[in-house]
C-alpha cells in the first residue's frame, strides 16, 4: 500500500493550488506512472498528467517525485517507500495539475538549431562519418527531451532567458559532430551571459538526468572550446 | 541563431579564472610579506610605518602591488556582476550597472596606484 500526495492545481478554477491525497491498495512492481495511471482510472478521473512510451524514451513523464526529479515511468514505488509526493517540473506554468506548459523549454531547443548545418556539396547517398566520429557524440545524442534538467536548474528560477542544459547538452552534440560545419557559428551564439557562462556549475542537471547525460560537463567542454574560439579570433559576432 | 550577441563574456569568463588563480597566488605572498613571516609590529600592533618600511624595502613590491590591484578589482566586479546578472535586469539597467562597474573600476584602481606611488615614493 502507499499514499500517493500529488500537487492539483486548475488555473481554469478558482480553488488554490494543493496537494490531494490517494490510497493505492496494491503497489508490487507498480512503477509511480503506473500508480497515476491508477488514480486516473479508478478514484480520480479528474487527474491530469503526462504520458505516451511508459518505457523511459519518450521523456513525457518528467516530473519531481519525492524530492527529485524523475521519470514516472521509471521509477519503482517500492523504491520511494510508502509516501509518494508529485509536483509537476519546475519553472514553467502549469497547464493543470502535472501538466505544465514546455514552449519555453522547446522554445531555447529551437534557438539553437538543433539539427545538422553542413554547407558543402549534398553526397550521393549520405554524410559518412566513422566509428570513432561517431562516438564523440555517442553520450549527448541520448538526450530525449524531457526536462528533469531544465526543471532542477536554480539558474532558470531566476531567469528564463537562460537557454537551459538540455539546449546547450545539444549544442556540444552538434558542435562534436563531423558532418555539422557550424561549430564556430554555433559556440559564437551560446558564449554569452545568457549561454554557457550563465551556468554555475551546480551540478543538478547531472544528477536528475535519468539518461545519465553529463549538461554540466558538456557546458565546461563548450565554455573551453568558446574561450579557445574567442583567443583565435574564430568566434565573431552572429546575427545579422 | 538570428540574433546579434556578443562574445565578450568568452573573455571575461576566462579572465576571471586566471585573475583567481592569480590572487590565490598574490595572497599567499602578501600574507608571507605583511603577516607571517614578517615583523610589521610596533609593540605587537601592526602599524602603517611597519606596512610602508616592508614595502620600501624593493622596487619588486612596487610593481607587485600594481599589477595586482587592476585583477583584484576586475575579480571583484565581474564577480559581483556576475551574481547580479543571475537576476536578469532588463537591458537598461544592466547597461547601467555595467557602466557604474566600469567607472567604479577605473576609479579604484587609478586611487590605487596613486596611494601606491605615493607610499613608493616616500610620501605619507
Amino acid at each position: 500500500m502507499a499514499i500517493f500526495k500529488v500537487f492539483r492545481y486548475n488555473p481554469e478554477s478558482y480553488e488554490i493550488a494543493r496537494f490531494q491525497e490517494y490510497e493505492i491498495p496494491d503497489t508490487e512492481s507498480m512503477t509511480v506512472l503506473e500508480g497515476l495511471y491508477y488514480i486516473l482510472e479508478n478514484i480520480d478521473p479528474t487527474l491530469a498528467f503526462r504520458s505516451s512510451c511508459r518505457e523511459g524514451v519518450c521523456g513525457s513523464c518528467a516530473m519531481h517525485i519525492n524530492g527529485e526529479y524523475r521519470l514516472a515511468c521509471e521509477t519503482q514505488v517500492s523504491d520511494m517507500g510508502h509516501n509518494v509526493t508529485i509536483r509537476p517540473l519546475a519553472h514553467m506554468k502549469i497547464i493543470r495539475d502535472l501538466v505544465v506548459d514546455l514552449t519555453p523549454f522547446f522554445d531555447n531547443y529551437e534557438k539553437i538549431k538543433p539539427y545538422l548545418i553542413n554547407s558543402g556539396p549534398v553526397p550521393d547517398k549520405e554524410f559518412k562519418q566513422s566509428p570513432k566520429e561517431r562516438k564523440r557524440i555517442d553520450h549527448h545524442v541520448d538526450c530525449i527531451l524531457c526536462g528533469a534538467c531544465y526543471g532542477s536548474c536554480p539558474v532558470l528560477a531566476t531567469d528564463s532567458a537562460y537557454l537551459g542544459p538540455h539546449a546547450l547538452l545539444k549544442v556540444l552534440r552538434f558542435v562534436d559532430d563531423s558532418r555539422d560545419d557550424a561549430a564556430y557559428e554555433r559556440l559564437a551564439y551560446v558564449a554569452t551571459d545568457y549561454g554557457i557562462f550563465r551556468c554555475h556549475t551546480i551540478f543538478n542537471c547531472q544528477q536528475v538526468c535519468p539518461k545519465d547525460l553529463d549538461p554540466t560537463g558538456a557546458i565546461g567542454k563548450l565554455k573551453m572550446k568558446a574561450v579557445k574560439g574567442k583567443l583565435l579570433g574564430k568566434l565573431k559576432k552572429t546575427g545579422t | 541563431m538570428a540574433e546579434r550577441v556578443s562574445n565578450q563574456s568568452a573573455l571575461t569568463w576566462f579572465l576571471q579564472r586566471i585573475t583567481g588563480i592569480l590572487l590565490a597566488f598574490f595572497l599567499v605572498t602578501h600574507l608571507n610579506v605583511h603577516h607571517l613571516f614578517h615583523d610589521i609590529t610596533l609593540e605587537g600592533i601592526i602599524n602603517f610605518s611597519g606596512v610602508r618600511e616592508n614595502l620600501q624595502a624593493s622596487l619588486w613590491w612596487k610593481i607587485y602591488y600594481i599589477v595586482f590591484v587592476p585583477f583584484i578589482v576586475f575579480h571583484a566586479l565581474n564577480g559581483l556582476w556576475q551574481i547580479i546578472a543571475d537576476f536578469r535586469l532588463k537591458s537598461r539597467a544592466a547597461m547601467i550597472v555595467k557602466a557604474l562597474f566600469w567607472i567604479l573600476g577605473i576609479t579604484l584602481v587609478a586611487v590605487a596606484i596613486m596611494t601606491l606611488s605615493n607610499l613608493f615614493g616616500g610620501g605619507a
